[in-house]
């Protein structure tokens, strides 16, 4: 647990801290992610307009994490739009500690459907394999296979059936098609002033 | 983690901690996201955290509400120095410089923008005047 997250299950015992902090935060891992799957897409503000039905303009409205007006119909529409599934539901505050600690764009990222390993059509098979691998390799190993946070979705399609590129990503040898820029590489001129 | 620093006065006082006080808790609260946010995941991946003002290095934080903050800040400001490589980079921080708000597209205090590129100055000139963030609950 990061220093951030030991203030916060601190702060978090006021109740009117823990709610406006949440709802605050939710707004911002929204539009983040939102703009996370947009650039995995490839895809302009204009172009997910357009696959979304709305203006450019609106697009980037909801990118923004001091856009609070969300309505589950706007939502929907852009889960379509990105070919992903929206996931509504309560959740207790101990799992905040642990989205907020894991706030990146990878655990962020998700693979539309036609990269979602689940439904790639050698999935039965490899799940075969896998298994039979499984029996002999230890399942701290395993577990990154599958993991959300392992990957971008180009990376997770190439990644989803290969144990051994897995095992590579583990011990860290393997890159990322979408890593964060480093330091070094960010620069004051990347922010522009807008009204 | 990017480490956050506030600034401090010729009195060594934290002024960016006795603004955040003056705060009502909703506000302070709505700031300590955006904070987090910002020491958790850099400046690059949330959309909107960061605005650049007219004043060179200096960038707004932008926290919505009634009235909307916008605390003046700067990356680092100083610069490292790889020594494997020799390549120079700004360290990896931000400085916050000046408590402000934004009322009918003012700032207040006026010039806030301003006086946060002078006292980015004065830090380069003399780095005891910062010290670590102070967290205000």
């Amino acid at each position: 647990m990061s220093e951030l997250t030991k203030n916060l299950r601190e702060e978090f015992k006021d109740k009117e801290t823990r709610h406006i902090y949440a709802e605050d935060f939710l707004n911002t891992l929204i539009a983040t992610q939102l703009k996370v799957l947009r650039e995995d897409h490839e895809w302009t503000q204009t172009q997910l307009a357009q696959e979304a039905g709305m203006q450019q303009e609106r697009i980037s409205v909801l990118e923004n994490i001091n856009y609070e007006s969300w309505s589950v119909k706007t939502l929907k529409r852009l889960a379509k739009a990105l070919d992903v599934r929206l996931s509504i539901k309560f959740e207790s505050f101990g799992s905040f500690l642990k989205d907020f600690d894991s706030f990146n764009r990878e655990t962020l990222q998700c693979p539309s459907f036609e990269d979602d390993p689940a439904f790639q059509e050698k999935s039965a098979e490899d799940a075969a394999s896998s298994a039979a691998i499984a029996s002999s390799t230890p399942a701290s190993h395993l577990r990154l296979i599958n993991s959300p946070m392992m990957t971008t979705a180009a990376t997770q399609r190439s990644l989803a059936f290969s144990l051994p590129v897995a095992l590579e990503i583990e011990s860290g040898k393997a890159t990322t098609a979408n890593q964060p820029l480093s330091v070094a590489e960010t620069t004051p001129s990347m922010y522009r002033a807008t009204a | 983690m990017w480490e956050l620093y506030d600034y401090l006065n010729e009195r060594g006082d934290n002024e960016i901690a006795e603004w955040t006080r003056t705060l009502q808790k909703p506000q302070r609260i709505k700031l300590r996201v955006k904070l987090d946010t910002l020491a958790q995941a850099g400046p690059d991946l949330p959309p909107g955290l960061l605005m650049k003002t007219e004043v060179e290095y200096i960038y707004k934080l932008k926290v919505q509400g009634n009235p909307k903050l916008r605390p003046m800040l700067c990356f680092g400001p100083f610069g490292l120095t790889d020594v494997t490589t020799g390549k120079h980079r700004l360290e990896h921080g931000f400085t916050l410089l000046v408590g402000a708000k934004e009322i009918s597209w003012k700032y207040e205090p006026k010039d806030a923008d301003i006086e946060a590129g002078i006292r980015r100055v004065k830090v380069l000139t003399d780095p005891k005047r910062r010290c670590k963030h102070e967290r205000i609950n």
